[in-house]
């Protein structure tokens, strides 16, 4: 299970160590930058998954957002937010690029691949498969959506943070975030009778 | 008997299990290899400083070769100017000139009569 990125990594209210290596990596410091690349590899690559709803768009998509990372780290401001927001905002950026878009989402046939519980107690293993039906379900709902549904229900943001991650108003995060839980619900029809 | 799940609650299992399995390891090394790549000082941009180089050379050695012709070539120049050629004027008098007077030059008569 990865650390989500929480506001509790927030440079305004501790030292970040994320940010104190960006700016070693912003002098041209490879090894702090490599740093960096291992602490947020896998979290980014989850997001990226979760909103691309593909394996491969979201691989290529961490490196984009990755080589961004290392070209444009003298442009981090610490005054003007932390360094998560600067991160995840890039990240989206990336996932997000138009030309990205244009390539199909997995079908909803790949579903079963996505989280394998594996020997797990029961209750991991029907977490496990309730996130593969809602994974599946989400591969049709528009990118902007399923980032918004990711953002809230998976990191935990603030319509503030998912905004600023995504360029946009907090009042179309929540146009986003009912339009992607009510389509949820339309193409959850296998648990349409589990659903309350 | 289990509580039956809410939207909520699959949206939060969707959110909260890690969507990466065993598989993805592969993915994060070559995500990794990707950003030493990114970092590494590029081959490419130390041979566009040697490409650089090399026509900064080229450009001087053909500048040398070049340069004496020029100095040869003005030195003419120069010789032309003290040894210049005398201007020869068109003739005035040739036959063609007298001709076109004769047609167009009214006689004393001619000028009396008009």
């Amino acid at each position: 299970m990865h650390a989500p990125l929480t506001p509790a990594n927030d440079a305004r209210t501790a030292p970040d160590p994320e940010a104190l290596l960006l700016r070693r990596a912003a002098g041209g410091d490879r090894r702090a930058y490599a740093e960096l690349v291992r602490l947020l590899a896998r979290p980014a690559l989850g997001l990226a998954v979760r909103v691309l709803g593909d394996r491969a768009l979201a691989e290529d998509a961490v490196q984009e957002a990755f080589t961004r990372l290392w070209r444009e780290a003298h442009r981090f401001d610490p005054a003007r937010g932390s360094f998560a927001g600067w991160w995840r905002r890039m990240l989206m950026n990336c996932a997000l690029d138009g030309r990205r878009r244009l390539r199909p989402a997995a079908p909803i046939e790949d579903a079963a691949e996505i989280p394998d519980a594996g020997p797990t107690p029961a209750r991991a293993a029907e977490a496990a498969d309730l996130a593969a039906r809602v994974q599946a379900a989400a591969a049709g709902l528009p990118e902007r959506q399923r980032a918004a549904l990711a953002l809230f229900h998976g990191d935990g943001l603030t319509m503030g943070e998912i905004a600023a991650a995504l360029e946009t108003s907090e009042k179309a995060v929540e146009g986003l975030l009912l339009r992607g839980r009510a389509a949820l619900k339309e193409r959850l029809t296998d648990l349409k009778d589990e659903l309350e | 008997m289990t509580r039956k799940p809410t939207l909520d609650d699959a949206l939060a299992a969707w959110g909260t299990t890690d969507p990466l399995t065993a598989g993805d390891s592969g993915a994060l090394d070559r995500i990794l290899k990707h950003a030493d790549a990114v970092a590494a000082p590029s081959p490419a941009s130390r041979l566009r400083w040697w490409a650089l180089g090399g026509a900064v050379a080229a450009s001087a050695a053909i500048a040398l070769v070049v340069a004496p012709s020029i100095g040869v070539s003005q030195r003419q120049d120069a010789a032309g100017e003290a040894g210049a050629q005398p201007v020869i004027l068109a003739d005035a008098s040739g036959s063609e000139s007298a001709a076109f007077a004769l047609l167009y030059t009214p006689t004393t008569e001619e000028e009396y009569q008009l």
